[in-house]
């Protein structure tokens, strides 16, 4: 129905009721898409959260590891491993590749009694815990750049892949 | 690069989230809406800068944010359809002393705020004082009184 002074009064003020109400319509998506951010982001669908975590075991069943699958820039991670000694001696653990290249290990549990790096490859040494079966061993992990980080983490013959998801 | 690429980022996406969460954010500042402020922007500095705080990565944030903020503004001024965009228009939520309930409720507005800009601004107490308010884009309500017969 047509009001002579609306129509008036919004010629004058440079009204254009038809183009804000996509705008509101706009406005009401933009809520419902931060709704979704937040329940995601505590879903951990941007790291530190159960959607985040990942897990693997190698093979032979040697080597597990947990770590989280989507990381932040700037924010550090844990990689959690757990070795099974099939052998007596020091354990050696490789990281590769990735692992290498786009993070850097920002400190962990226990400290390695040595380490040595080659173009593509860290080894850490680690002394075995006496009369345990199973080793623990906490990495921190930090990375330096965005994107799809894909390495591989081994001890012995026993190789795990690790793939994380680095958002900027 | 990567100190002009992360003020890029943050500005477009604080401008998409003000713009969202709509231009009544911005008036009528209360309280809570300045401490908001003030932790948005505490949020963002470390994404800003990340791990450098030398002077010349906050120089080139700082040049890369007002320069997007002038090429904005000069967009807006040339082309109108960016700046609707951008902006908004001008909402009438009251003609002629009647409230126009449909678009009071889209706007997320009550009577009782139209009444108290009119008591503020012109010292109205009642809607049927009032020819006209408009909710204006930089989210205040404009109240035009009607003349006296």
């Amino acid at each position: 129905m047509s009001d002579p002074a609306l129509d008036e009064a919004s010629r004058i003020v440079g009204e254009d009721l038809a183009f804000q109400r996509k705008v509101w319509r706009f406005q009401r998506l933009g809520w419902f898409g931060m709704a979704v951010l937040i329940l995601l982001a505590m879903a951990g669908a941007f790291g530190g959260g159960p959607l985040s975590y990942a897990s693997a075991r190698s093979d032979d069943g040697a080597l597990e590891v947990a770590w989280e699958r989507i990381e932040r820039l700037g924010r550090s991670s844990e990689l959690r491993i757990r070795i099974r000694q099939l052998a007596p001696g020091p354990l050696e653990l490789r990281l590769e590749e990735g692992l290498v290249e786009d993070v850097e290990v920002a400190g962990g549990q226990p400290r390695p009694v040595s380490e040595t790096r080659a173009p593509g490859r860290i080894g850490m040494r680690f002394e075995p815990p006496p009369g345990e079966q199973w080793a623990e061993i906490l990495l921190n992990l930090r990375a330096t750049r965005p994107g799809l980080v894909s390495g591989t983490l081994a001890a012995g013959a026993s190789r795990v892949r690790v793939r994380i998801v680095v958002l900027p | 690069m990567e100190s002009v690429l992360r003020a890029l980022a943050i500005y477009v996406a604080l401008t998409l989230m003000f713009r969202i969460t709509g231009r009544r954010s911005m008036s009528h500042i209360t309280t809570f809406d300045f401490v908001l402020l003030l932790v948005v922007g505490e949020a963002t500095q470390q994404a800003l800068l990340g791990e450098d705080f030398s002077i010349t990565n906050a120089v080139l944030v700082i040049a890369t944010l007002l320069g997007l903020d002038v090429a904005i503004r000069w967009i807006k001024a040339r082309h109108e359809p960016v700046d609707r965009i951008l902006e908004g228009l001008p909402t009438i939520l009251v003609v002629d002393g009647r409230p126009l309930p449909d678009r009071i409720r889209e706007a997320r507005i009550s009577e009782s705020e139209i009444l108290q800009s009119a008591r503020e601004s012109h010292g109205l107490t009642r809607m049927d004082e009032i020819r006209l308010a408009v909710l204006e884009v930089s989210g205040t309500i404009a109240v035009i009184p009607r003349r006296p017969q």
